[in-house]
């Protein structure tokens, strides 16, 4: 197989990886800004905001079989709310990520309920239409959302917790909060694909049917996974306003849907941190594809995306993964399963 | 009581009727077969009990309630469960992994254990699967590489996960050799006399239907056209008739 | 109520946009009813073929070779590009489909910089169809009535050709069931390739008739790209009559919309989508099987 085989790792297991996992991330978040420069600092925070809003993304996609092509509804929703907040006066900073985290929630839920009844494509044209309907609204309600320049010069509040206040205006500081707020959102997102919910999700992806006959209401679980994942895209968007201090229309526009789409399918959709890799591994070969060929890199970088979807349909994960299990049959003896032999098997009654 | 009753119970497709006012009552602990050439309307009938499709007419009652129109999940989680003609189970997911999706999600809408009680005890219901199918080997590996037999093993493992009190199984021989048969007809056999569990299969292997069925339904075009012991129906000219007209 | 002759201006302006719509749609829809993907370039390579126009009718000054040369040439990059890489992924998963086809448009997108800049293009109509029309004494640019005109004949040719001639029909037999027109005997492969030629030939016919309206640059198949989806939607998603009729919808929608919700004319289209995916998926005359 191309792809990775999961395997339910069980409650004390997956905590275990995600304490182990946390902490190495923790400790690597903490030494970029020592080996960057501000301006790629600002780059590195940008990154983070994207990997949330993919790996966001992959809760529907890779685990719950979902392709929307309209994300980006959410993360506009999200942003647009911190925005309009924080202009009109709020000064709470954990309070706007609250307010934009639960107002895409609401969304989500709105908007999904009509969405989850379809399969397939034309759930993928829904998200497409609601997205673009959000984003027309967007640009033409002008008094609330400041039409086709969107919301400009909004403020930074410094973050006020358990008494302390600390200013956010630094590029450190203000990259540590993204940090913080992208590792424990991701921790979340680990915890929610490792439950039993995410098994069941999972089987929802392979076979809805199969699934509806084994007891699982297939409708409801696909609209709690959509919120969920409205939720943490709408937290992505929040953020993204506080580090550009701009919320625009091109925030809901379709192509910005596409991004999390490609990240995820580059670096794998099966694999939990794949779109994490995928993002990064984009980022990183934009930068140094513009950097060599100046004007032709979409040119390359569209024969890669065909190349992925050719034959590397599990992504950059899939393709490790194939790359490791050969060299690991080639150390340890591999037992074919496709023909097992009657008398190995022992059947309940005792006859073989 | 009956276990399982339909009324008048009918599933038409435009103006083809595929099951054609059916009465059919289902006794507690009685393993019955339902046989009939090929478009009879079995599988239709599996299909409507279990709400895969919605009857044009008619009701069905499932322990005293009404079931008539509910949605698959539910059925289920009442006590019907069905194992399916063209194998149906999570290919990308190992075989453990296939019977915990069944046995946390049954569990938890039943509410018998609990949130916190169904998670620890899955692990052990699990377990009980894989030994009543003889899949222990296989546990880990996911369920696309399995031989065609394995995986219809499977199929009803998924089925059995719930403890269900009706098991409908959709011609479990199908496409199977000699040897898978006989060991599958001892697994039925053994699941309806020691699991507490009333199973209605439907079939094409006659051998599979005498060597099992305590009782016989005959369907043709849709409508019941006998029923009753396995002989007695053998030798039934009406039935006669509808196998060889075909 | 408004004066006829403004009325008349508007229903023009709203033909002309549902003509441009049904070309690209009608194409779209085509390939997603018979090959079953749905193709993300398909406006991309209409705009290959705007550029291709403007450079043919740089070199030879006329409208009518453009038109000659830039349909057939599109329609090889469609056969080309169905051969090369839609064959491969017709049974992979919807997602992957429309990554590789969203991987074509950048493709696309690069070649046209590479070939001719980023410097917009233009170019003008024919002497035959140069000039206004008085329409209810109100001047209109013949160009745009003739284009209507033109699509007309393109849409009942197209009908023609899918009712009435055996290809045609056979074409549709490939659409209704892949697997029993392949048994039949019918060369599965070579109408999947006719049809993506076909419907590429289309959006390329598209793309020559649009340089004389308005200017030619790398972002103008963002115009098109998802309304010519919600025409599908609309229309039904295999079915050229429902691309027709959705594609007149919309094109009027898109005229008329100003004057009816003065400010929620763009997001109005979208909610029609959705409304339709809502509560009628299959669209007009759609077939295929929608839910889950």
């Amino acid at each position: 197989m191309s792809e990775p085989v999961y395997r339910y790792l069980g409650a004390r297991a997956a905590l275990r990886r995600a304490m182990v996992g946390g902490v190495i991330a923790a400790a690597g978040l903490a030494l970029v800004p020592a080996v960057v420069s501000p301006f790629q600092l600002l780059f590195a925070t940008e990154m983070l905001i994207q990997c949330l809003f993919a790996l966001a993304f992959n809760l529907l996609f890779g685990i719950t079989g979902l392709l929307s092509f309209g994300q980006a509804a959410y993360f506009g929703v999200g942003g647009y709310l911190a925005a309009l907040a924080l202009v009109h006066g709020w000064t709470g900073i954990l309070g706007v990520l609250l307010l934009s985290t639960v107002g895409a929630a609401l969304a989500g839920l709105v908007l999904g309920y009509c969405c989850v009844r379809l399969n397939e494509i034309y759930f993928a044209m829904l998200t497409l239409a609601f997205g673009q309907m959000l984003y027309a609204g967007a640009w033409q309600w002008a008094e609330v959302t400041g039409g086709s320049d969107g919301i400009l010069g909004v403020p930074r509040p410094p973050l006020r917790l358990l008494g302390l206040t600390l200013p956010l205006d630094t590029g450190l500081a203000f990259y540590v909060l993204v940090a913080t707020v992208v590792l424990l959102a991701t921790l979340f997102l680990w915890g929610v694909a490792t439950s039993p919910f995410g098994l069941m999700l999972r089987a929802i992806r392979e076979k809805p049917e199969r699934a509806e006959f084994v007891g699982i209401p297939v409708h409801r679980y696909r609209l709690a996974a959509f919120v969920l994942s409205a939720a943490c895209t709408g937290l992505a968007g929040a953020l993204v306003v506080l580090l550009g201090h701009t919320a625009t229309p091109e925030m809901l526009f379709w192509t910005k849907s596409a991004e999390p789409v490609m990240m995820s399918l580059l670096g794998g959709a099966k694999v939990f941190l794949g779109p994490a890799l995928g993002v990064l591994v984009y980022a990183w070969l934009k930068e140094w594809l513009s950097s060599r060929l100046v004007d032709y890199w979409m040119l390359v970088m569209g024969l890669i995306v065909v190349g992925c979807g050719l034959f590397f349909r599990g992504g950059l994960c899939g393709a490790l993964v194939v790359w490791w299990s050969a060299r690991l049959a080639q150390r340890m003896s591999y037992v074919s399963t496709r023909d097992p032999q009657p008398d190995q098997i022992v059947r309940a009654d005792g006859s073989s | 009581m009956s276990l399982l009753e339909t009324r008048n119970l009918t599933k038409s497709f435009g103006r083809m009727v595929a099951v054609d006012h059916v009465d059919l009552t289902i006794a507690d602990g009685q393993l019955t077969a339902v046989i009939g050439p090929n478009g009879a309307g079995k599988t239709t009938l599996f299909d409507v009990i279990t709400g895969r499709l919605r009857p044009t007419a008619g009701r069905i009652t499932f322990r005293g309630q009404d079931i008539t129109g509910l949605p698959s999940h539910a059925i289920v989680s009442r006590g019907i469960a069905r194992s399916f003609q063209v194998t149906n189970v999570f290919p990308e997911l190992t075989v453990a992994d296939n019977f915990r999706v069944a046995v946390l999600s049954t569990r938890r809408f039943a509410g018998r254990h609990g949130v916190r009680g169904s998670a620890a005890r899955a692990p052990a219901e699990v377990a009980r699967l894989l030994r009543e199918m003889g899949l222990q080997s296989y546990a880990e590996l996911p369920c696309a590489v399995l031989s065609h037999a394995d995986q219809r093993l499977v199929d009803i493992g998924l089925a059995l996960a719930g403890c269900p009190h009706l098991l409908l199984l959709d011609e479990p021989t199908a496409g199977m050799g000699p040897a898978e048969t006989v060991a599958m007809t001892h697994l039925i056999r053994h699941l309806a006399q020691h699991e507490r569990l009333t199973v209605v299969l439907t079939e094409h292997d006659m051998q599979v239907v005498f060597a099992l069925a305590e009782r016989v339904v005959v369907m043709h075009q849709g409508r019941i056209i006998a029923d009753g012991a396995p002989a007695v129906v053998r030798d039934d000219p009406l039935v006669r008739a509808a196998y060889l007209g075909q | 109520m408004m004066p006829a002759d403004s009325l008349a201006a508007y229903v023009l302006n709203g033909l002309v946009q549902a003509s441009c719509l049904f070309l690209v749609a009608s194409g779209l829809t085509l390939i997603f009813g018979v090959l079953g993907i749905l193709n993300f370039a398909h406006a991309a390579l209409f705009m290959l073929a705007a550029y291709l126009a403007a450079q043919v009718s740089a070199w030879s000054g006329s409208f009518w070779v453009a038109l000659l040369v830039a349909p057939p040439v599109l329609a090889l990059v469609g056969a080309g590009l169905e051969w090369g890489l839609l064959r491969r992924i017709y049974d992979a998963p919807v997602a992957y489909q429309l990554l590789l086809t969203f991987g074509v448009i950048l493709l696309v997108k690069d070649l046209i910089k590479l070939l001719w800049g980023t410097a917009w293009k233009t170019f003008s109509e024919p002497p035959m169809f140069c000039g206004t029309l008085m329409v209810l004494g109100r001047p209109y640019p013949l160009y745009n009535v003739a284009y209507i005109g033109c699509v007309l004949l393109i849409g009942l040719a197209l009908w023609a050709f899918l009712h009435w001639t055996q290809t045609g029909k056979v074409v549709r037999a490939a659409a209704a069931d892949r697997d029993m027109a392949n048994a039949v005997g019918i060369n599965v492969p070579l109408v999947y390739t006719g049809v993506c030629a076909l419907g590429t030939a289309l959006a390329a016919i598209m793309g020559v008739f649009h340089g004389p309206m308005m200017n030619i640059h790398l972002d103008v198949d963002q115009d098109y790209v998802v309304e010519a989806f919600a025409v599908v939607v609309i229309g039904g998603l295999g079915s050229v009559p429902g691309a027709m009729l959705g594609a007149l919808l919309v094109g009027m929608l898109d005229a008329f919309g100003i004057l009816i919700i003065p400010r929620f004319q763009m997001a109005f289209i979208y909610m029609v989508m959705a409304a339709v995916l809502v509560f009628r998926p299959q669209g007009l005359f759609g077939v295929r099987e929608t839910r889950v």
